[in-house]
């Protein structure tokens, strides 16, 4: 081998194979391994060859990773002659997270400490710590770049990043995560998986208004997060039994299907409900306050999905609950007499947090 | 002529942090031309992306614009202290000169910096406004088109060839200045660029001047040379074929050429210094020789009957004899009487001479496919010149119309002896044309050119290469350049024996294209020869070499399964290459005929050496299915679409006195597998005008350089999608060229204090070449082009220092910038 062995073209051309290798973080000589272990065409090629190339492969990568991490220049660099297809290609992949790796990155703050203990990440996720360091920077660089933008998320990211669609809208949610602070790393709240909080981000930004001022624009409106206090007359004692027997009554209509289950169902809900109804408003309650809010998954938790499984209740026995609790709300007598608007905020906030719920329970 | 350069330096993308604490720049922008002209931007404050908007004019005179380059440099405003330079750009003006080319230049460039690569964008505009010169003393040549591609331009049609040019300058090297030792690296690597860029554009301003002298329009196959004679400074050299062409327009008619009545000016050029009488002689030879040709004679009008291009017209050539060379080895501190110019000039003209004399004794009038190549070591330098000898049609230029019909009757005759069959210049064993069975052909034919599609051929092409090396003693001086020039002549024949008995077992014929390097390292010689070779039709078939054992002790047996071995061997390149005929009993035993005697390659089996030269022989490339070529074409091959360019380098660390020509081949074949392994996604291709490029330095390290094009065949077009397609064919297959637009010819030098950080010498080389090409394409973006033709890098040195972690290396590329049409 020499000291000098290198071969250079002057059009881009790029081994997938190899990238998605180089993108996990294998050494020439690991990548080597695996090549040769996935195609078979090869096994008659000298090592040196493959290795070779292999390493003219990571020449690339090393020089193109400077405009990986901003995408949008990848398309003016002159540097390198990449057709449109190929940068889509390769910004995907580059941007291409693990689910556990991300899971876990979400659990602690952004910090340069972080960056140095990922080690742990590493370990636990069986993923390599070069993986979960180009994972954390992604995600670290995408927050950076998009504290400088102004306007929606997702369109910024789609633009500066170059991402497909489901990439951008799956990182609008990780950021929305990130950004909130929201905690995810409570030990009870460990059976969810990252996807769980993607789907429960998207509903809060699809469903939530953002504060109109743009610098934040992942930040809840506040007028909008205090009218949640308004809802607090639902759990007031004139209204709770009379939506308690509203709930009761819609969900023994819907249930009626196999007797000895459904009846089990409607006693332990009939117990519960005070406490579930309680919570539920106390969460809308206190979501004005940023710390109650970075705890609203563990709340969530804590509060009904946690009794909710002690007393073994399955997901559908649930999802008809939260169902029935919603509709019913609105046709409690006298409520909307007391607060005008209840049945609108209401709706905002419990369809958001129902559908959270039920992703939730599993 | 005074004329103005109206400059707009806009803006800049992507520029480097060179302020930490606020993570921007404070950059602005000096530009500089000639000695005069300066021009400083204002600041634009703490951005990576600044605006200047910046729009300007420089009064130049016509000649400074053939030499100056445009010199725009960007830098980081420091209250405090100096300014941080941030990177350099220049710009050749030339293209912009030629009538024909572009009108103005507009584009992004890349910021090079020599330490730290490039270094973000900036946007420039440049438009020339120029009065035309008429003075008949004046210094500027414009006007004057340079074309680096070996052929007729595309679209353009030859009116005639007027003369081989010529021009060297020499200057010291900065880095090898007194001042370089107390300056600081970028300064010494820029200052270096400067004059590189400048000296290079005075040979072809000079060059242009004697082109106007006679009356030619354009330079052809230009090829520039850099000698970097070390402390001797540093010469750069250019050859080409000055002529008359013109654009093609609607109809295919071509005007006759203007009648040249008077002698050419006598001008402060040495071009029309003494012709000797000898060769007066020879010219009342050649025209009693050939009575027919009413007195014009190409071979005439030039002292050097050379053409460097290496495709003609069709029609042009009337018969290719064979490859005429000259070497001679040089001391370069001689002291002498004259000058170190003239003493280098007096070489060249001494070597020309030698080519002249060896093409007349050829009975040729003409050399084509010249070239002129320099190999230095220390104080000893060998000078090489080579070319093929050939006739060319007396008629062509004077009958255009009668060109097509008169190439269509005898397409085999370019394959006959020019020479009488019972006053041969050389023992050569002729035969009868296999196609007309009138003229009389030689056994092979070497030629230096491209393959000629007049000459039929049978089968596909192959690349052929021949090595040689030879270890010397540590010496210098006279004795050195004795000992290099006493074996000198072994070389030559050892590689021509090695490429005749290759070209046999292959079953072929003729070469094309056929190239050799010598390299002189401190203890080694090293010659190479590539080219390719193929089966032409006219030529008698290959018979199998002999193996002559003088020695009876040798086991019989042993001989009978070598005999076998060549003979399955050539079996197996017959049936790989399509060569479509048999090894007929026949041709193996029938040997001994008095004819044959001479054509036949003999084998001696005197030592063991001579055995394993056997093997030596049988080259591998069949084996291993990989189709190449060093020429542009591949014979029996039509390609369809360019796929890559690449450059491919290699440096082994070897004590290269125990470098033999077993371990030199195992590298090429490695490189060669190598480019295999990277196109195996690919099923039709051929590595195509495969050129090596071998330098030695000190006693234990050999750097190879391999560039070539992989292009497909007989698949659906693969259409790559690219900006700027860089290819170093003189053409793109699939496409036309619409519009030359000038030559791009760049100087760079890359040096770094971190090679191991940047992953070791190959991250350095691998990041400079693709820092190298991305530059090229900016420039030919910039001139409206889509692609650069006949790119070569004509310089490629690396030195290293592994323990201060450094690395230099020093580039140039030329080639053709154009605009193609797909």
């Amino acid at each position: 081998m020499g000291t000098v062995d290198v071969c250079i073209g002057n059009n881009l051309i790029i081994d997938f194979d190899i990238f998605s290798l180089w993108i996990d973080g294998f050494t020439i000589e690991q990548c080597k391994t695996e090549i040769v272990k996935k195609d078979l065409s090869v096994r008659n090629c000298k090592e040196t060859i493959i290795f070779r190339d292999i390493m003219d492969n990571y020449h690339n990568f090393n020089r193109l990773e400077q405009y990986l991490q901003i995408p949008c220049r990848l398309r003016e660099q002159l540097m390198f002659q990449v057709s449109e297809e190929m940068i889509e290609k390769l910004v995907q992949c580059y941007y291409q997270y693990n689910p556990y790796v991300m899971r876990e990155i979400l659990n602690h703050k952004l910090t340069h400490k972080q960056r140095k203990d990922l080690d742990d990440i590493a370990d636990k996720t069986e993923t390599r710590v070069r993986s979960c360091r180009r994972q954390f920077d992604n995600l670290r660089q995408i927050i950076r770049i998009l504290d400088d933008l102004k306007g929606p998320i997702l369109r910024n990211i789609e633009e500066y990043f170059c991402l497909p669609r489901s990439l951008a809208e799956d990182y609008t949610a990780i950021v929305f995560l990130a950004r909130n602070q929201f905690d995810l790393s409570k030990r009870k709240l460990s059976y969810l998986v990252l996807d769980d909080f993607i789907y429960c981000a998207n509903q809060m930004i699809s469903n939530w208004p953002m504060s109109n001022s743009f610098e934040h624009d992942s930040d809840f409106n506040r007028d909008f997060l205090l009218s949640f206090k308004e809802l607090k007359i639902l759990s007031e004692k004139e209204f709770i039994d009379e939506h308690k027997r509203l709930v009761l009554h819609g969900m023994a209509k819907v249930l009626n299907n196999n007797m000895t289950k459904d009846c089990r169902c409607l006693i332990l809900f009939d117990e519960l409900f005070k406490d579930l109804s309680r919570s539920l408003i106390d969460i809308a309650y206190s979501l004005n306050h940023s710390k109650d809010m970075k705890d609203l998954f563990f709340d969530l938790f804590e509060r009904f999905i946690e009794p909710c499984k002690d007393v073994k209740l399955i997901r559908n026995e649930v999802t008809i609950f939260l169902d029935e609790y919603r509709k019913k709300a609105h046709l409690v007598p006298d409520i909307s007499k007391e607060y005008p608007k209840f049945s609108h905020t209401f709706d905002k906030y419990f369809t958001t947090i129902s559908n959270c719920i039920i992703q939730m329970y599993h | 002529m005074p004329g103005k350069i109206k400059i707009g330096i806009l803006k800049a993308r992507n520029l480097p942090i060179m302020d930490r604490s606020s993570e921007s720049s404070d950059a602005f922008v000096e530009v500089r031309f000639g000695n005069d002209n300066y021009y400083k931007t204002p600041v634009y404050k703490k951005s990576l992306d600044p605006e200047w908007n910046s729009r300007f004019f420089f009064e130049v005179e016509e000649d400074e614009i053939q030499e100056e380059p445009l010199q725009i440099r960007v830098l980081d405003h420091d209250t405090y202290s100096s300014h941080d330079a941030i990177g350099k750009v220049y710009i050749d003006l030339k293209p912009l000169l030629n009538p024909n080319g572009p009108t103005a230049l507009n584009g992004f460039f890349p910021i090079f910096d020599t330490l730290h690569g490039i270094r973000g964008d900036i946007k420039v505009q440049a438009r020339l406004e120029i009065l035309s010169d008429c003075n008949e003393y004046r210094k500027s040549s414009s006007g004057v088109q340079f074309f680096t591609s070996s052929r007729i331009p595309e679209g353009y049609v030859l009116q005639n060839f007027c003369g081989f040019v010529e021009e060297m300058v020499l200057n010291d090297d900065p880095e090898y200045q007194w001042i370089d030792k107390i300056r600081a690296p970028r300064a010494s690597n820029e200052a270096r660029q400067k004059l590189f860029t400048k000296l290079s554009g005075e040979v072809q301003r000079r060059i242009g001047l004697k082109v106007l002298d006679i009356e030619a329009n354009c330079v052809l196959g230009y090829q520039q040379y850099f000698d970097l004679e070390g402390e001797f400074g540093i010469v750069v050299r250019g050859i080409g074929t000055a002529a008359n062409i013109i654009r093609q327009t609607g109809n295919i008619k071509s005007q006759l050429f203007p009648e040249i009545s008077k002698h050419s000016k006598i001008s402060p050029n040495r071009l029309t210094k003494k012709i000797s009488s000898e060769s007066d002689l020879n010219h009342q030879n050649l025209i009693n020789k050939q009575e027919n040709q009413n007195g014009y004679s190409i071979s005439e009008k030039m002292e050097y009957p050379f053409l460097t291009l290496q495709q003609y017209p069709s029609g042009f050539i009337k018969s290719v004899c064979g490859i005429v060379c000259s070497r001679s080895v040089k001391l370069l501190n001689s002291n002498n009487e004259f000058d170190d110019l003239e003493s280098r000039d007096k070489w060249w003209i001494e070597i020309r001479n030698e080519i002249r004399s060896h093409m007349k004794s050829l009975d040729c009038h003409v050399v084509l496919g010249y070239t002129e190549t320099k190999s230095i070591c220390e104080d000893v330098c060998v000078l090489s010149a080579t070319g093929t000898a050939a006739l060319f049609n007396e008629a062509f230029f004077a009958n255009p119309l009668k060109r097509i019909d008169e190439n269509s009757s005898e397409k085999c005759s370019i394959c006959h002896v020019p020479y009488d069959e019972t006053e041969l210049p050389f023992p050569v064993a002729l035969s009868k044309c296999a196609v007309c069975g009138q003229g009389q052909v030689p056994d092979v034919i070497f030629t230096s050119i491209q393959p000629l599609p007049e000459i039929e051929t049978i089968g596909r092409g192959s690349l052929i290469k021949a090595i040689v090396s030879r270890p010397r003693k540590k010496s210098s001086g006279e004795i050195s350049a004795k000992m290099i020039s006493d074996y000198m002549p072994f070389m030559e024949y050892e590689l021509h024996r090695q490429l005749l008995g290759k070209l046999k077992i292959k079953g072929m014929n003729m070469l094309y294209g056929l190239k050799v390097q010598i390299s002189i390292g401190e203890n080694l010689l090293m010659g190479i020869a590539e080219a390719t070779a193929c089966f032409a039709a006219p030529l008698p078939k290959p018979i199998l070499p002999k193996i002559i054992n003088d020695k009876m002790n040798r086991e019989f047996k042993e001989i009978e399964s070598l005999k076998k071995l060549l003979i399955d061997e050539m079996q197996r390149n017959i049936d790989f290459y399509g060569l479509d005929f048999k090894l007929s009993s026949s041709t193996i035993e029938q040997t001994d005929s008095e004819n044959d005697s001479k054509a036949l390659l003999k084998i001696e089996l005197d030592d063991y050496r001579e055995k394993e030269n056997i093997y030596q022989l049988m080259d591998s490339a069949a084996k291993k299915n990989i189709l190449a070529c060093s020429t542009e074409y591949m014979p029996g091959i039509e390609f369809n679409s360019n796929l890559q360019m690449f450059t491919s380098i290699y440096r082994c660390e070897a004590k290269l006195v125990q470098m033999n020509i077993k371990k030199f081949n195992e590298i090429f074949d490695y490189i060669l597998e190598g480019l295999n392994y990277k196109f195996r996604k690919y099923k039709n291709y051929v590595l195509a005008n495969l050129s090596t490029d071998t330098s030695l330095f000190d006693d234990d390290h050999a750097m190879i350089i391999l560039t070539g094009s992989c292009l497909t065949y007989g698949e659906s077009n693969i259409d790559i999608k690219n900006n700027v397609e860089i290819t170093n064919l003189s053409y793109v297959p699939n496409a036309r060229i619409e519009r030359y637009l000038g030559l791009v010819n760049l100087f760079l030098i890359r040096e770094s204090t971190q090679i191991k950080e940047n992953g070791g010498l190959s991250g350095f080389m691998h990041c400079f070449i693709t820092e190298v090409l991305a530059l090229v394409r900016a420039h030919v973006l910039s001139l409206d082009g889509n692609a650069l033709v006949s790119f070569k890098m004509t310089e490629c040195v690396l030195l290293d220092n592994p323990h201060r972690n450094q690395g230099q290396c020093l580039i140039n590329v030329t080639g053709d910038a154009v605009r193609i049409v797909k």
